[in-house]
């Protein structure tokens, strides 16, 4: 089989990375700017404003209904814009501005980088199963009675990037830090020494609430099984991928975020098997080959 | 015995904390607020602050400590909170009730034969809110005054002789 090499995927990643590194900065600007009278942009990711558009993390809007038990129009509405962009384009929130997800991933690069033997252990597994999506759903459907039974701002904790990016804002302005800050250090710590990302892969409900909105129209990940060359138990794919997900694989969603890294991946590996979709695919196990690594130049395990 | 009503009066603070010009009822407010800092971040004199560790519960949500750097009623914050935590609708400064003035006249200097006119001239509802008795004395008008702590800051007494007490009761 001929291969083509494509850039394709390679660009979306160079956007992807401006687009994280663009979203950090700007949550560093606007506090500064805020603090010298421009008001063009105000919040956090808990809400912000750009001008007179005002846009709400869906799972904020769920906890003001939850405790309050009434229905506030305006914040109804500050859920357009988030909603319409989860059914569009899946949690692409997750993968390319979430601050906590740029964190997690650029500590799992010097994991990689200087405690190799421990990353190898952790980020190769055999992945034969995605998770099952009942316990994602299981833990959200639990914060949320939670949050009920206690009539407590509980989601307010649990927003990695509501915190990261309001405790910036009150360290930039005044100096100080809120205990908040705790459960992002708490975060990384956890998806440091169990080597993998718990948080963003089985408990942070702003990704399950962002998932919910997701249709079979959405922006998905399509496998095409006979262009794919790696037969292995264990793919570049998944080795790629931030959450030790196989793309190849039923139960991709809600877990995928649609960074991405596993096209560029596929399509250094020359094969170009797996390709971004907006509508219904099908997955089927694909992984009846042999259990031979696929050996590419690209491969990383090929070339261990 | 000074330190325990010092005490007393701390956490009496702590617990009906000055909230925002247009804040709802305080178990309102703490169930609406979602700490989205936005009022924090437009508020031109940075009066409002994430509130610190020792208010327990009530930890981040936003505050003004008047002592500090008072309310100056500018009406910036209520219409940027997206979940009605700060009434939007709130335009006129004369309709805002966040605490009330109160002044111990042991300490006012007018009362103990010092000239003194600070809180009268810097009060933002001029010459309603607060007024002078027999061109001498300050009082405060308890339906005009919007608790916004203007005064508190100003007073040049040596211990502060007017004080706010938030309007959010702690026994409701």
């Amino acid at each position: 089989m001929k291969k083509n090499k494509t850039t394709t995927y390679h660009k979306i990643q160079c956007v992807r990375r401006s687009v994280q590194t663009l979203a950090i900065l700007l949550f560093l600007a606007i506090p500064m700017a805020n603090w010298f009278g421009i008001h063009l942009v105000i919040g956090t990711l808990y809400s912000i404003s750009i001008g007179d558009m005002v846009i709400s993390d869906p799972l904020m809007v769920l906890q003001t209904v939850l405790l309050t038990k009434q229905i506030y129009l305006p914040l109804l509405l500050s859920l357009l814009i988030p909603v319409a962009l989860a059914a569009l384009l899946g949690r692409v929130f997750c993968g390319w501005i979430c601050p906590q997800n740029s964190l997690s991933e650029w500590v799992n690069a010097l994991q990689k980088k200087y405690f190799y033997k421990r990353w190898r252990r952790h980020n190769m597994p055999v992945v034969r199963t995605n998770p099952n999506p009942l316990v994602y759903w299981g833990m959200l459907l639990g914060f949320i009675m939670l949050t009920s039974v206690l009539g407590y701002s509980l989601f307010n904790y649990l927003s990695a990037p509501g915190i990261l990016t309001s405790q910036t804002a009150r360290l930039l302005t005044t100096g100080t830090l809120g205990i908040e800050i705790c459960i992002v250090f708490l975060i990384v710590l956890a998806e440091f020494i169990l080597g993998y990302r718990i948080w963003c892969k089985t408990i942070c409900p702003v990704g399950a609430m962002l998932a919910l909105f997701k249709t079979r129209s959405s922006l998905q990940i399509q496998h095409d099984v006979s262009k794919c060359d790696c037969k292995g138990e264990t793919s570049p794919c998944t080795v790629v991928c931030p959450l030790n997900l196989s793309p190849k694989q039923e139960n991709l969603y809600p877990f995928c975020m649609n960074c991405g890294l596993c096209l560029d991946m596929c399509e250094k590996t020359g094969n170009s098997s797996l390709s971004f979709v907006m509508g219904n695919v099908n997955r089927g196990n694909s992984l009846q080959g042999s259990s031979s690594l696929c050996g590419s130049d690209a491969c990383p395990i090929g070339k261990e | 015995m000074k330190w325990l009503i010092q005490l007393i009066e701390e956490l009496a603070e702590i617990r009906s904390p000055l909230r925002p010009p247009g804040a709802v009822h305080e178990e309102e407010f703490i169930n609406r607020c979602i700490r989205c800092n936005k009022c924090i971040q437009i508020c031109p004199y940075h009066s409002i602050i994430a509130a610190p560790l020792s208010h327990g519960k009530k930890v981040s949500l936003p505050v003004i400590v008047p002592k500090d750097i008072p309310c100056y009623v500018c009406m910036k914050c209520p219409p940027v909170c997206p979940t009605g935590a700060l009434d939007n609708t709130l335009v006129n400064k004369q309709n805002v009730a966040m605490g009330l003035a109160v002044i111990n006249e042991d300490l006012c200097l007018p009362y103990n034969g010092i000239i003194c006119r600070a809180c009268f001239e810097r009060c933002p509802i001029y010459r309603e809110a607060i007024t002078l008795k027999d061109e001498l004395y300050p009082q405060v008008h308890t339906d005009k005054c919007t608790g916004c702590g203007v005064c508190e800051s100003v007073c040049p007494a040596e211990e502060t002789a007017i004080t706010i007490k938030s309007n959010h009761k702690i026994f409701v």
